[in-house]
């Protein structure tokens, strides 16, 4: 009966063998087909950060130039590049160099819309300086005496930086908008001229303001 | 429009714009008195711009775009009008012109030459007065143009010493005294003529330049202006102001002739 | 001078003249930009006779009637003469514009009106040879002063203006401005009836 009979050194010999096959099945499956496809996901992801680089440098060339995009959208579009973070020489000189054209520019657009605002309000100004001067320069010709009208005079002088302000006259406007002046006066002796003349036909076109909020230069027009 | 309706107007000049006469007694000024001033040619430029039609009867100036400019029609309306009415020109000839000046292109201007001014202006000589004939015409320069004078006639002892007597001369034979007989002529200058060459003209502007230069005579004043003109071709008028409170005043038509040939030759004094 | 005569001076000379007549100069001046010259010249020379209104008026202060002299003198060139004729004097008298005024001044009417007829003529624009433009506006004026007496004078004169136009430049609060300077030169004063 001894030699029908499987002997218990057998069957664990057995289990022993079974374990180191399928270890070796696994390995020949699962693990050694592993080596050539770590070097193709490595390739893919380089060719991904290429193409990033690639796509980084062209984006940030472009905002240097005028593109179509608000500055806004410029710094924005920087912002995600930069995000990236692709690690890269010539990207990282392309950032500095965009970032110093941007800040120009955002420092530009801060001070045109400053410019903007202080015009705003010294339109506001100017449109009431307008109207003052062209109450005095109906009073100055419709003065019933001349000391009545010099007193006008030097009521409406005070409203000018000094007797000296040029005033400028169009005679005509071109079709392409340049202007055609009289020779030019100052405004002591423009308001005398009412005075003498008794007349004026012209309309406000244009007046600067000093710091003062005194009338520094003003443009007249023929109504 | 009908043409009869578009020039009508041009026959008197302005007689149909009310609103002159309106402005004016607005202003206290006779109205009769602003339509002859409006009638009135004003400049020698105005005669140019009514005799090529390139002004309308309301003052207006006219422009190529205008379909009146220079058109023959009021042409031959308005040179009749420019006309001095007082000078006697015949209808006939003011036709014969009228309908030669429009027959072909022959525009009045500044600068197309054949245009003279006769300015009669007076010097004071040594103290005495002298009324001279200056001729001028206008010199095209690099940059625009100016009028200069070309001529000066009618000082008065340039005419002096004009006859040859017979009487006195430089005999035949003076060469061989070695002209020393001419201290004759130049002693005896009422007889200036006899020893000078047959056709010998005074150049009165060589004078009149080298006595102004010596300062022997001033100038004083201009009285009078005429212009002489031979632009159009075969004719020659000439163009005075006349200031008298009419509707035929300004600077007019004085004279008017077919052209003449020219002769070749100087013009003696009558 | 005899009319054949005439015509012999007009040969003789045109043939001078003929051979240095060259193109006609065209004008740089637009129509348009000449309208607005022409307006301009004219409202220079409507100022002159509001200046001459002024002086002439006995109730205008002395002080005031220096100032308008000033002025008026302004409008034109330094040399500038006001030649005046008569009906009866042909010849032409020489004023300054300074004389001018002063005259008007001296003459001490009680009132003094200057009106326009609304009549005036402005030639076209020549150019000369120093590149400036010369025209001459013409215009008619009534003349009517009165005196303390009740006496009264009126005459009517015809004024042809020479008027200089040149284009010119200056600076105005750092920016160069381009204008037309527009000035008056000899007046031609002529009286046409009483």
């Amino acid at each position: 009966m001894k030699s029908c009979l499987p002997s218990k050194f057998a069957v664990a010999l057995r289990a022993k063998l079974m374990f180191a096959m399928m270890f070796f099945l696994v390995v020949v499956v699962v693990v050694a087909p592993g080596c050539s496809g770590r070097k193709k996901a490595e390739q893919a992801l380089q060719e991904q950060r290429d193409k990033s680089i690639q796509e980084a440098l062209k984006s940030l060339k472009a905002l240097m130039t005028d593109n179509g995009m608000t500055v806004e959208q410029k710094r924005a579009e920087w912002n995600r590049i930069k995000n990236l973070n692709l690690n890269h020489a010539e990207v990282d000189e392309w950032l500095e160099k965009v970032d110093v054209y941007l800040t120009q520019e955002e420092k530009r657009m801060a001070e045109e819309k400053a410019e903007a605002e202080r015009q705003a309000a010294e339109k506001g100004k100017s449109k009431k300086s307008f109207q003052q001067v062209l109450i005095y320069f109906e009073r100055i010709a419709n003065a019933p005496s001349v000391e009545e009208a010099n007193r006008h005079i030097q009521e409406a002088l005070s409203l000018f930086a000094s007797g000296q302000v040029p005033v400028l006259i169009v005679i005509s406007t071109s079709a392409n908008g340049s202007k055609d002046y009289d020779r030019p006066t100052t405004i002591r002796k423009y308001l005398d001229y009412i005075k003498d003349q008794r007349r004026y036909e012209m309309q406000a076109e244009l007046l600067k303001l000093d710091e003062q909020g005194k009338i520094k230069e003003l443009e007249l027009i023929k109504q | 429009m009908s043409w009869r309706g578009r020039f009508l107007p041009h026959l008197i000049f302005v007689c149909c714009l009310p609103w002159w006469g309106a402005m004016a007694q607005s202003l206290g000024i006779d109205p009769n008195r602003e339509i002859q001033l409006q009638a009135s040619t004003k400049q020698v430029n105005q005669f140019f711009r009514r005799f090529n039609a390139e002004e309308g009867p309301d003052g207006q100036r006219w422009y190529l775009e205008h379909p009146d400019f220079r058109s023959v029609g009021v042409r031959k309306k308005y040179i009749p009008l420019l006309m001095d009415k007082t000078a006697g020109i015949a209808d006939s000839l003011v036709r014969a012109f009228a309908n030669e000046a429009t027959a072909g292109p022959y525009f009045l201007s500044l600068h197309g030459g054949q245009f003279l001014a006769e300015v009669q202006a007076v010097f004071s000589w040594e103290g005495k007065p002298d009324t001279l004939q200056l001729f001028l015409t206008i010199q095209e320069e690099s940059i625009g143009s100016k009028w200069v004078i070309v001529a000066a006639q009618g000082l008065a002892y340039l005419a002096k010493g004009q006859k040859d007597t017979g009487q006195v001369f430089l005999h035949p034979m003076s060469h061989e005294i070695e002209f020393m007989n001419l201290f004759r002529a130049f002693q005896d200058a009422e007889n200036l003529h006899s020893y000078v060459k047959e056709d010998f003209q005074p150049d009165g502007l060589s004078v009149l330049w080298y006595e102004i230069q010596r300062k022997r005579v001033l100038f004083k004043s201009v009285v009078g202006v005429r212009f002489h003109c031979l632009q159009i071709d075969g004719w020659y008028f000439t163009l005075e102001q006349k200031l008298r409170p009419e509707l035929n005043s300004g600077w007019l038509i004085t004279h008017l002739q077919r052209q003449l040939p020219a002769d070749p030759k100087p013009v003696h004094h009558e | 001078m005899s009319m054949s005569r005439y015509i012999m001076v007009l040969a003789f000379f045109m043939g001078i003249s003929a051979a240095l007549v060259g193109q006609e100069k065209s004008l740089e001046i637009t129509a348009q930009r000449k309208r607005a010259i022409d307006s301009l010249a004219l409202e220079k020379v409507r100022d002159l006779s509001r200046y001459i209104t002024l002086v002439g008026n006995k109730s205008t202060p002395f002080s005031e009637a220096q100032r308008v002299i000033d002025r008026a003198v302004e409008l034109f060139s330094d040399d500038a003469q006001i030649g005046v004729s008569s009906l009866n004097r042909r010849e032409i008298r020489y004023f300054t514009v300074r004389r001018y005024f002063d005259h008007l001044m001296a003459l001490n009417y009680e009132q003094v009106s200057v009106e326009w007829y609304n009549i005036q003529y402005v030639s076209d624009l020549e150019l000369q040879p120093d590149g400036r433009y010369v025209g001459v506006i013409t215009i008619f004026q009534k003349f009517t002063g009165k005196t303390n007496e009740g006496l009264k004078y009126e005459d009517t004169t015809k004024k042809d203006i020479t008027i200089y136009v040149e284009k010119k430049q200056t600076q105005i609060g750092g920016r160069l401005v381009d204008y037309w300077d527009v000035w008056l030169g000899d007046v031609r004063v002529a009286h046409t009836s009483k």
